[in-house]
């Protein structure tokens, strides 16, 4: 069984190699990044890696996040994070560039049970809007950073009594990435 | 194909790299710190809330939680760590000088209301098995009418039965006492800057067992305590660092912040 650090470098090949199968096919309008990035929310400390597609101003991102409190991140929760960004002044001459973004990320965490355990991970979501500046380092190279308030709705099943305990709350979320151009 | 192979071989390379020698652990008893651990910028529940106790037990499977005994004019003794109400919830002025319906009123500014020790042993009683509870009581307080504090706990502990599943922690050997004299079966733990002066005060009042900040002990020592027939539980463990250190000592009680974590480890 292939194991969660496996598949972390795998989706790292995959993410960098298959978006440029065909590139030669899609319009100057689209272009392809692929990023590294860090995020700090209140539900916890994660890394992040995926790829956005932006066409003139609008982007759709998609991204796997792995916990990387304490350094024990392999073995923490995962997830998946999806982001729309709208860049009203966007421009590629420009070095700095700023967009709002919708982000929605579901993250599992794996349950310690003893009593109860038919399920076996507990989920976390979280809705943000946030304002985000990038700014062109190299040709193909730029660094972004967004600031997110919203929402988490925490569902967990209790290993005591079987039933589903929900917590929600405002959220707020720091985001900084490496993004690497590599379709255009 | 190169590239396939370079990247396949570094993910075995790195699904290889984390195989340690399994520990036992089952002799541990985890404790949440304040329910599910103190408030950082990743739990915003507020430390001895009914929310923070529910998380630990239910849903982070701890064996215990670690809570803070406050008490009003009135008499009521409740959850709540520090002196004055100011600062973590919607109230001010100093607990002990305020009254039941007053505490009743207020709310923690992260949200949720103020637990008493009372619902949180009904809770507890309605739970099978029941969670175990450290309760640390401080006569620090000023403005706390101590020898009230000392009525109201023996009576809570003895209207609820509770001598097999709560322990009583506190930095106040006169308070250990006074509980030993009321009832044998009190479990006293004993919290002192330094061990052989704890383990002098075990000896001589008949206290079950010690409390200690992790840093403070060496494995040697927590051989030495458990080796006088005393117990021995640890706090000040958060981090990835801290609890591996904590671990290595096999305590009989980890008191610890980041309960998700700790399980993690312990399931390497």
């Amino acid at each position: 069984m292939i194991n969660k650090g496996t598949a972390f470098i795998l989706s790292l090949f995959l993410f960098i190699s298959c978006p440029t199968f065909g590139q030669d096919s899609l319009s100057s309008n689209i272009k392809i990044t692929t990023h590294f990035g860090y995020e700090i929310s209140n539900v916890g400390c994660y890394g992040n890696i995926g790829g956005q597609i932006n066409y003139k101003k609008f982007g759709f991102g998609l991204a796997y996040i792995l916990d990387y409190s304490d350094a024990n991140g392999l073995d923490g929760p995962f997830g998946v994070a999806t982001t729309l960004s709208f860049s009203p002044n966007h421009s590629d001459n420009k070095v700095i560039n700023h967009f709002i973004n919708l982000d929605y990320r579901i993250t599992f965490h794996q349950r310690f049970c003893t009593f109860d355990c038919s399920q076996k991970y507990n989920k976390i979501q979280e809705l943000n809007i946030g304002y985000g500046l990038s700014i062109k380092i190299f040709k193909r190279l730029s660094i972004s950073n967004t600031i997110n308030i919203g929402w988490y709705l925490e569902k967990s099943l209790s290993d005591r009594t079987g039933k589903t305990i929900s917590e929600s709350g405002s959220n707020s979320l720091i985001n900084a990435k490496l993004n690497y151009l590599i379709a255009k | 194909m190169k590239k396939l192979f370079f990247y396949t071989t570094l993910a075995l390379f790195f699904s290889a790299c984390n195989k340690e020698e399994k520990q036992n652990y089952s002799n541990i008893a985890i404790y949440g710190h304040g329910g599910a651990g103190f408030e950082s910028h990743t739990n915003r529940l507020p430390a001895n809330s009914f929310k923070s106790i529910q998380k630990a037990i239910e849903v982070l499977n701890a064996d215990g939680v670690e809570v803070d005994l406050q008490i009003d004019s009135n008499g009521t003794t409740w959850l709540f760590h520090d002196q004055f109400l100011e600062g973590k919830t919607s109230g001010n002025d100093c607990f002990g000088e305020r009254s039941t319906s007053y505490i009743k009123t207020c709310n923690y500014n992260l949200g949720g209301k103020i637990f008493q020790l009372q619902e949180l042993m009904d809770y507890f009683s309605s739970l099978s098995p029941k969670p175990k509870v450290s309760l640390q009581v401080e006569l620090l307080d000023r403005c706390i009418d101590h020898s009230l504090l000392i009525e109201q706990l023996i009576a809570i502990m003895e209207v609820n039965n509770a001598y097999d599943w709560v322990q009583i922690e506190s930095d106040s050997p006169g308070l250990l006492i006074q509980l030993k004299a009321a009832s044998k079966h009190f479990q006293t733990f004993i919290r002192a800057p330094d061990l052989t002066s704890c383990i002098n005060l075990c000896s001589e009042n008949g206290f079950d067992g010690i409390i200690m900040n992790n840093t403070d002990v060496s494995v040697k020592d927590v051989e030495r305590v458990q080796a006088l027939g005393f117990k021995i539980a640890l706090f000040g463990v958060a981090s990835q660092a801290e609890i591996k250190s904590a671990l290595k000592k096999h305590p009989n009680q980890i008191q610890c912040d980041n309960i998700e974590l700790l399980h993690r480890i312990m399931k390497q």
